[in-house]
């Protein structure tokens, strides 16, 4: 299962993957779902096993997320689920 | 050539500048506004950029640092948004236009800092300028015509105890000598006189949440059905595509200046700028403005000869020498009516980093054969 994370602005996302991939996670950058109106044009995805971490290192690296969302495949468009 | 206008602005930059340039316009795309390669490079080449930038000047956080296209845009940003008709502001007799003009169109109330006949202001005096109304206090942190440094921590220190926010104008002191964003509520910079930058960069650092006010809006990349863009630094700032490719040759000088050291660099500037004071005072028939006053000084200095107007002698110096200088006003208005230069106006002598110690030996040589042949 995997995870979108959003931030108030892009730079924050930019530091946010930045600070990850120093601590040898695995982010990916995607443009933000329009079904998701909280957050700027770029969020996160990322691995349910590395949420946990994720978010202590984001809180401590000065890129604290808005708001976090569980991906729910579907037919068609994803469904995200607010955490 | 020898090249002393620094403080116009830096012609000769670390090699790595250009490089990183000149390959940023075929690799870097619009920032923060897709998630593709070339986007997200050029995201990344602006953290970057800012992270540069905190390391300099010790700034705790890189989202302190909002980029704009120079000192000048700085100001205005900075005075526009918080300042108004309402407010009483001091300021000091050492400031650029830069600083006073944006302070003018505001309407506030203005109270200006004098200075005594060397260029050093009276500090002292700063108490019986304050008003109720008395809300900002801005500064350069160095003259861009004598170089003299103001105190800014005792200045700091008095805004503090009278509740006035500290804006402070560092153009020609960062990249020169020490700057840290911890000198002032904001800082205003420019990115290519001692950043030794690109032209067309520059910032705003503010480490701690004002309430700026809208005075630029556009895309931002985000919230695209918002009326209004975020309010929060740095985004209230930074409308519209920045400047990516100046941002990328910023970076590359700054990460230059951290590797080098800032006191290497001061070092540096100080030996040559000593020698040229040194060597200047003997000759009597040059006059010196503001540069008879104790350390610190920024590698910058004003002279004119007695009879001679200060275009004639910088022609000269260019025209018989290949020395690049700076005649005329330098935008520094009320410090040349002090020093009552208005009608004949100043030469000025700026050294940076790249500025050799031959330099300043043919620059002397020139000078004092001018003396003797006439200009």
């Amino acid at each position: 299962m995997e995870y979108l994370i959003t931030f108030p602005s892009s730079h924050l996302s930019i530091l946010a993957e930045q600070l990850l991939l120093a601590r040898n996670l695995k982010p990916r950058i995607m443009p933000l779902p329009p079904a998701i109106k909280a957050g700027c044009g770029l969020c996160l995805r990322i691995d349910q096993c590395d949420l946990t971490a994720a978010t202590t290192i984001l809180d401590h690296g000065g890129a604290t997320p808005q708001e976090v969302y569980r991906i729910q495949k579907s037919d068609k468009n994803p469904i995200y689920i607010k955490e | 050539m020898i090249y002393l206008d620094n403080s116009s602005t830096t012609i000769q930059k670390p090699p790595e500048v250009a490089q990183i340039m000149s390959q940023s316009l075929d690799t870097l795309g619009n920032p923060a506004r897709s998630f593709h390669a070339p986007a997200l490079e050029g995201a990344r080449t602006l953290l970057q950029c800012r992270q540069a930038i905190a390391t300099l000047t010790q700034c705790p956080s890189p989202m302190s640092i909002a980029f704009t296209s120079g000192a000048t845009e700085s100001l205005n940003l900075v005075i526009s948004s918080l300042i108004s008709n309402d407010d009483h502001v001091i300021t000091t007799v050492l400031e650029h236009n830069s600083v006073f003009r944006p302070l003018y169109l505001t309407g506030c109330a203005l109270s200006i800092l004098n200075c005594d006949k060397n260029g050093q202001l009276k500090i002292d005096e700063l108490p019986t300028l304050l008003t109720p109304k008395t809300r900002f206090l801005v500064a350069t942190h160095g003259s861009n015509l004598t170089g003299f440094i103001p105190p800014e921590e005792e200045i700091y220190s008095f805004c503090k105890k009278n509740n006035i926010i500290f804006i402070l104008d560092v153009s020609q002191t960062l990249g020169s000598i020490p700057v840290y964003a911890n000198m002032a509520d904001i800082l205003c910079f420019t990115g290519h006189k001692g950043l030794m930058g690109p032209q067309g960069t520059g910032g705003i650092i503010c480490q701690n949440p004002l309430r700026f006010s809208l005075v630029k809006t556009g895309g931002a990349g985000s919230d695209t059905f918002a009326r209004h863009q975020s309010l929060t630094f740095p985004d209230i700032f930074e409308v519209g595509t920045p400047n990516i490719h100046g941002l990328a040759g910023l970076k590359a000088s700054v990460s230059f200046i951290n590797r080098v050291g800032i006191n290497v660099i001061q070092d540096e500037e100080s030996d040559n700028f000593a020698l040229l004071l040194s060597k200047l005072t003997e000759m009597k028939q040059v006059i010196l403005y503001g540069s008879n006053h104790p350390q610190p000084q920024l590698p910058i200095l004003a002279f004119r000869f007695e009879n001679y107007s200060s275009d004639q002698v910088a022609f000269a110096l260019w025209d018989r020498y290949q020395i690049a200088t700076r005649a005329g006003f330098h935008c520094a208005p009320l410090l040349h009516k002090h020093f009552q230069t208005t009608d004949c106006g100043l030469v000025r002598l700026s050294l940076g980093y790249y500025t050799k110690k031959s330099d300043v030996i043919d620059t002397v040589t020139a000078i004092s054969e001018l003396i003797k042949q006439g200009v």
